[in-house]
């Protein structure tokens, strides 16, 4: 396992993630006109990019915590908890 | 001037069939999501393999449909909640006593078990006006030992500049729950004794109110309040508890739990639970990196308490391609009736009693990585990831998974 976090660690650097920098702009509030919008509209800026991977993520630790909820309502059930 | 004017004329009608050509194409666009997952516990525990299919169209102008197939099967070994012990005065029966649907045996504290689920959802959403869509639907679930029924409806309304949309939504679940040999085993009976009752059954209501807003040209945010109730059966027909004594070594100062008997877990008829959600993606950085952040506050009235933080970072790689490393934490408290296992002195026995680690105080974490390009005309993801739990007072106290995700989505 250990090689296997240790590569994902790696990716993760990377990636160049600077986290500090989106921070500072991301809470900034300011009027969005209906033309300004494109960034807004890519799906990696929808706030479930994908919905495949947020759909089995939430059969894992479902079945794995205690807790659950927050993003909505419905989906089905299972006896894995 | 005649032949100006024919020219503009064909040329108008030939905008206008483009114009109607393309917006047909839209509104007629299918999207096909299709999915494997593999889930794989360490140690030979549960391995899952679940199968995806996620279609959805427009039918009218205002009207789009999904619809969602699942099928999981699930296989490997699971703790019954039950103490190892050398010394146990037990006789354990699998069949009844633990892990699933095929239980065929294995060590007395962990056993094996194999179970398939078919899931289906069905969704309708309709655009009501510009600014109003309701979205309702169905969803059903069978196992050998497990059914499961819902319906659910979500109201979102955008405020007139499209800045800001709140959301409201209700559903209501009935499942029903019985083991493999049909029933349901008497809550805090001996597993010796075998007594079992009828199907368990239970009703889950569930409502949410929430708001995401634009904050900014790069930013968008969202708050959500959960609150889900639930009554009726909650216990885990096969998990089991240990009654003990502790043996000591008087060389080694050391003790080792030593069962006398075993009883089938015990949890209470009635579940309120609490879910605070928010999330943000923001775009920033000249390759048009994103980074998807959450945080989840969680509590229910079996005293449990938990922090959930998610954090995704996609950075562009050119021509469709991305990289997007994933990091997850989770942490929460024990139930107030979970315990590593009764002590035998003679005190009469509690109301609700469960040893299912998941119920225990615990953190975990997931980190990992997806891959994305386009393939094919249409878009391929493939994400590895590594979830680690650690459990405080629970009998097996780790649980490592790898998870593999290949998901592949096109537009027709």
């Amino acid at each position: 396992m250990k090689p296997l976090l240790i590569t994902i660690s790696l990716l993760i650097i990377l990636s160049g993630c600077s986290l500090k920098d989106a921070t500072i702009a991301a809470f900034k509030s300011e009027p969005v006109q209906p033309w300004e919008r494109d960034i807004l509209a890519r799906d990696d800026m929808q706030l479930e990019p994908d919905p495949m991977r947020a759909f089995v993520d939430d059969h894992i630790y479902f079945s794995k915590e205690a807790a659950t909820g927050g993003k909505g309502v419905g989906g089905g059930g299972c006896g894995c908890n | 001037m005649k032949s100006i004017k024919d020219k503009l004329s064909i040329a108008t009608c030939t905008l206008l069939t483009g114009g109607a050509h393309q917006a047909q194409a839209i509104d007629n666009a299918w999207d096909l999501d299709t999915s494997y997952l593999y889930y794989g516990e360490a140690d030979d525990r549960v391995t899952v393999n679940k199968a995806i299919a996620n279609l959805s169209g427009d039918i009218t102008d205002n009207d789009r449909v999904t619809i969602n197939l699942v099928l999981d099967t699930m296989s490997g070994a699971t703790p019954t909640g039950a103490v190892e012990s050398e010394t146990s005065s037990v006789t354990f029966s699998s069949a009844s006593g633990a892990g699933g649907s095929t239980a065929t045996g294995g060590a007395p504290d962990i056993a094996d078990f194999s179970d398939t689920r078919l899931g289906f959802s069905l969704s309708w959403e309709q655009t009501i006006s510009r600014l109003r869509k309701l979205t309702y639907g169905g969803n059903l679930s069978v196992e050998k030992d497990y059914h499961s029924y819902g319906a659910n409806a979500t109201l979102n309304q955008d405020t007139e500049d499209r800045g800001t949309t709140y959301t409201a939504g209700l559903a209501v679940t009935y499942d029903e729950i019985f083991t493999k040999t049909g029933g349901t085993p008497d809550p805090l009976g001996r597993v010796e004794d075998g007594v079992t009752f009828g199907d368990g059954e239970r009703y889950t209501y569930n409502a949410i109110v929430g708001v995401s807003k634009v904050l900014n040209k790069k930013t968008v945010a969202q708050l959500n309040y959960n609150i889900t109730y639930s009554d009726g059966y909650h216990t885990d027909p096969y998990k089991v508890i240990s009654e003990v004594r502790l043996v000591g070594d008087s060389e080694t100062n050391a003790f080792a739990f030593a069962e006398t008997d075993r009883y089938y877990e015990s949890r209470p008829g009635s579940r309120l639970r609490h879910a605070l959600f928010t999330s943000m993606a923001h775009q920033y950085g000249e390759k048009g990196e994103v980074v998807h952040l959450s945080y989840r506050y969680y509590f229910d009235d079996w005293d449990i308490s938990a922090h959930t933080i998610d954090l995704t970072h996609r950075t562009p790689l050119g021509l469709g391609r991305y990289i997007e490393p994933h990091f997850r934490f989770h942490m929460q408290s024990s139930a107030e009736f979970f315990m590593h296992s009764i002590l035998d002195d003679g005190s009469p026995l509690p109301e609700f009693a469960s040893a299912d680690y998941r119920l225990d105080q615990s953190t975990g974490y997931t980190i990992g990585a997806e891959y994305g390009q386009p393939w094919k005309g249409g878009n391929l993801r493939i994400r590895l990831e590594q979830m680690e739990q650690n459990f405080e007072d629970a009998e097996y106290d780790e649980n490592s998974a790898l998870i593999f995700q290949v998901s592949y989505q096109k537009l027709f």
